[in-house]
């Protein structure tokens, strides 16, 4: 896919401050060192949320559990230090996560095959079949730990 | 003053007896005019900072909750400055002030819009029928402006009244203005509550300027039976010479259809519209079609049907011309919004100007008078030398085909598209002469062009997805011609079930076209709320899009719900300007309900509203800054908000903790904790599921009986049950004490309220009060 790390809507970024592309090595890595991470599983997730609906994380449904911004809104309040999201609209899921890129100190990470800007890392633009390959190591190297 | 000869006769042998003392109003005419004039009640005409004190109680519940988007602030030379990580700028803002003077902003140009457009129509109706022109609705509406009558403390009788409306209104907007300017305010709930006052004003002015133009242009006055007009692509009829206006403000198409009718030429030309200028020529004369809303101008546009395109104000493509000269229609722009670099031809005669537009493709004419003949004279001359290019503005299927076969498939299309539609999908499929992708993609498309702007091979998408569409979908449909304000004695009639809770909710559709998944779920949504018995009221683009869905019968929503302010009625309002009926709604139920005094009475009429009418707006497609100042309008008068996914992009909503609120109850006499109802003041929903759900949700309030309560309760579960296949997450916030669970899903309810470990609350308020 052209433009790896330009945001998948190429309008999506804020200017300054965007998410460092990371690989699933260091995704891992980064929930392997967090206290209490926290996994946000959207509706548009296809077939890699079959990956992860099982992970021994705590999880939340949106929007069926919970409405994504009322999520945001909580999220630094009850202690998670590393949110994880996956499956949710891109443009939608892209400004709400400015709220915690500016207003807290919790780290965001999107799974999703596409470039989000406003997280603090972001898996790069992929291909279909390439992201759930992604996502299947994602798993695999988690299982390992 | 005019004296009448009868009281003449009556006053002259008194005035001539000696030591005549005559105290009190002499009434002239049935006016006693600097009575009527003093504004009334405890805050009349607020100042900027005289309700601050009740956007403070909101905004104490509702927190602002800010996306930004932008790290910087590049308003002033100093910058532009980061504002990230917690910097400061060079003048000591910060991030969430910044957010908080870019909404301020926001709503200011649409406060601005709306009092621009409503002092046009003032001047023009005023010219038309003079400043002492009376203000009657019908017999069956009193409270003949009850946001007026609310923020300024005063009745409006005549058309000259509505000139001190605006004049307040345009004195507030300059102070507000000056507000967001470099080293103005510094705090955000300040800033906020300025943008909350912008809000309130917008509301007023919108009330001025409907009122003006159903009592000018004698527009429906509430009547429930509205007629039911013609709305799509497919109902112009290409064969005569098709007159399309663009725009917001219905002076223009008036004197269209006036001289129309003068010339007997009704059956000769169409007269079609987009946007609200459309919905109110229908207003005006049942000879007005509507294309469609705002999603589908450029569609239309390219479609080369339009021989004149007469535009005015607002919302309007601003590449008309470019476009325009595409297809050889020819444009007039008529309003000073919107000049479009051309010359102003008023000083010349008709047929003067007439030829000149033929020359040079274009015209300004700023002398609305001279617009009616100009425009039908030249649909008729310039028709006839279009009639064969008509069929050739779009491509025809082989055309795309070929066109098809240029795309490099390099993806950039679906990109810049703002919902990532599978533009390049359905190119790809019509490469092999599939056109079926295309076809679904006019379905939701909202022509913004972008994807067009972006093509490294300058293929014209949208000019494909409109050919496509036309010949595969049949874009025909129906919206009932909007009615205005809701009548009083509608309101007599369900305000005590909506205050109860007996009728679930109603529901406000309003606002622009930028849907996440196009126009056919606005429709789907108000399905479902009509047939659950919500009262369902729309207006502008919105109102439009409910009607752009049919049945397997062929029926509309229109069709099928009657235009009555009651549960199952389905409701055009009118235009964007109408929105403020939805308002005046709620306050015509805390007068006529709860015998509330409107005059200068905001806050407690707001409170009221905040606690017990149980009423959300729906802006599903939000996109102007219009839209954001009407549901900042909304939310000062304690009317909650439901936003699409897009207008999370105007920075900020006010979302509460979801946890308990705090009230004072004034029959306890108590401070006391009630359930977090309407949970939120403006909120956004990801998608149509969890929009329908969380109208459900919105529509409760603190002052619910039980039994209205347990309605609302099982219509919240039954659509989570329906959407989500599961219960509501959070339903045991909202079950009080058992009394509020619906029977028919007690068993249910009751089981998940066991493993939530839900108590009952040990009281309820029954005067809840956010006023102490």
């Amino acid at each position: 896919m052209l433009g790896r790390n330009i945001p998948y809507q190429p309008t999506a970024g804020t200017n300054l401050y965007h998410a460092e592309v990371v690989s699933t090595k260091i995704a891992v890595n980064m929930v392997k060192r967090s206290r209490r991470p926290l996994l946000v599983i959207g509706e548009y997730s296809g077939e890699a949320v079959k990956y992860l609906e099982d992970l021994k994380i705590e999880k939340v449904y949106t929007p069926r559990e919970m409405n994504l911004l009322a999520l945001i809104k909580r999220v630094p309040r009850e202690g998670y230090d590393l949110v994880m999201f996956i499956g949710i609209t891109y443009y939608y899921l892209n400004q709400g996560l400015t709220y915690l890129k500016h207003f807290s100190d919790v780290i965001t990470l999107t799974l999703d095959g596409k470039y989000v800007p406003n997280a603090h890392y972001s898996f790069p633009n992929m291909e279909e079949n390439e992201h759930l390959e992604a996502i299947k190591r994602f798993r695999m190297l988690l299982d390992n730990l | 003053m005019r004296v009448g000869r009868g009281v003449k006769r009556l006053i002259t042998p008194t005035v001539q007896s000696k030591n005549l003392k005559i105290k009190g109003n002499i009434s002239i005419m049935g006016f006693k005019e600097e009575e009527d004039f003093k504004p009334k009640g405890p805050n009349p005409m607020p100042k900027v900072t005289d309700l601050r004190y009740w956007d403070f109680k909101l905004l104490n519940r509702y927190h602002p909750f800010y996306m930004p988007v932008c790290d910087m602030c590049c308003l002033c030379t100093f910058g532009k400055c980061d504002l990230g990580k917690g910097k400061k700028g060079a003048c000591g803002i910060d991030m969430k002030l910044q957010q908080a003077r870019l909404v301020l902003l926001a709503c200011c140009i649409g406060t601005a819009c709306h009092a621009a457009h409503s002092r046009h129509l003032i001047e023009a109706v005023i010219e038309k029928l003079g400043r002492d022109h009376p203000i009657h609705l019908g017999n069956s509406i009193e409270i003949e402006a009850p946001i007026v009558r609310t923020v300024m403390g005063i009745k409006v009788k005549t058309l000259g009244d509505l000139e001190k409306v605006l004049e307040y209104c345009e004195e507030q907007l300059t102070h507000l203005l000056s507000a967001t300017h470099t080293g103005q305010e510094g705090s955000v709930l300040d800033f906020e509550s300025k943008a909350l006052h912008a809000g309130m004003l917008d509301d007023l002015v919108r009330e001025v300027g409907d009122i003006a133009q159903i009592v000018g242009y004698d527009m429906p006055k509430g009547e429930v039976d509205t007629p039911v007009v013609e709305l799509g692509i497919n109902c112009i009829d290409r064969n005569k010479p098709v007159i399309l206006c663009i725009g917001h403000n219905v002076v223009p198409s008036t004197y269209i259809i006036d001289y129309m009718e003068e010339k007997g030429l009704e059956e000769e030309i169409e007269v079609c519209g987009i946007c609200c200028t459309a919905l109110d020529a229908t207003r005006y004369s049942k000879d007005a079609k509507i294309v469609g809303p705002l999603s589908r101008q450029l569609m239309f546009i390219r479609s080369g049907v339009a021989d004149v395109i007469v535009v005015d104000e607002q919302c309007i493509r601003v590449d008309i011309l470019e476009e325009a000269k595409k297809t050889g229609s020819v444009v007039i722009a008529t309003n000073d919004k919107m000049c479009l670099g051309l010359e102003d031809l008023s000083h010349l005669s008709e047929d003067e100007i007439i030829n000149r537009i033929l020359r040079e493709g274009a015209g300004l004419i700023l002398d609305e008078d001279k617009v009616g003949k100009v425009a039908v004279e030249l649909a008729r001359i310039v028709f006839k030398s279009r009639r064969a290019m008509k069929e050739r503005c779009l491509p025809g299927l082989e055309e795309i085909r070929a066109l098809a076969n240029r795309c490099t498939e390099c993806g950039w299309c679906n990109r810049v598209c703002p919902n990532s539609f599978p533009v390049m999908e359905s190119i790809v499929e019509a490469k092999e002469g599939k056109f079926e992708k295309l076809a679904d993609l006019y379905r939701r498309c909202y022509s913004c062009g972008r994807c067009e702007s972006e093509c490294e091979r300058k293929l014209p998408l949208v000019s494909m997805i409109t050919k496509v569409g036309e010949l595969y979908h049949t874009l025909e449909f129906n919206v009932r011609a909007g009615r205005g304000p809701i009548q009083d004695l509608e309101i007599r009639k369900v305000g005590a079930p909506i205050v109860l809770g007996d009728i679930p909710g109603v529901v406000a559709f309003a606002g622009c076209t930028n849907y996440p998944n196009g126009e056919e779920e606005l429709a789907l949504m108000a399905k479902e709320l009509l047939e659950r018995k919500y009262i369902v009221v729309a207006a502008g683009c919105a109102s439009m899009s409910i009607g752009m869905w049919k049945d397997e019968d062929g029926k509309t929503l229109y069709d099928k719900y009657p235009g009555e302010f009651k549960a199952g009625g389905l409701i055009n309002l009118g235009p964007c300007l109408s929105n403020c009926h939805v308002s005046g709604a709620a306050i015509k139920i805390a007068n006529i309900f709860a015998k509330l005094p409107l005059e200068g009475n905001f806050a407690q009429v707001a409170d009221y509203i905040l606690n017990r009418v149980g009423a959300v707006g729906v802006a599903w497609g939000a996109m102007s800054q219009k839209a954001v100042a009407i549901a900042t309008g909304f939310n000062r008068w304690g009317i909650p908000l439901i936003v699409g996914p897009h207008a999370i992009k105007y920075r900020r909503l006010y979302l509460s903790d979801g946890e308990d609120f705090q009230v004072y109850d004034r029959k306890g006499k108590k401070v006391m904790e009630i359930d977090p109802t309407p949970e939120h003041l403006i909120t956004a929903a990801e998608n149509f599921k969890e929009c329908l759900c969380t109208i459900a949700k919105l529509c409760m309030r603190p002052n619910d009986i039980s039994k209205g309560r347990s309605m609302k309760v099982y219509h919240y579960v039954t659509l989570y049950e329906k959407y989500f296949n599961c219960m509501p997450p959070d339903l045991e916030k909202f079950i009080r004490t058992e009394k509020d669970i619906p029977f028919m899903l007690k068993d249910k309810i009751v089981e998940y309220l066991k493993e939530k470990g839900w108590k009952p609350r040990k009281e309820i308020p029954q005067e809840p009060t956010l006023l102490y």
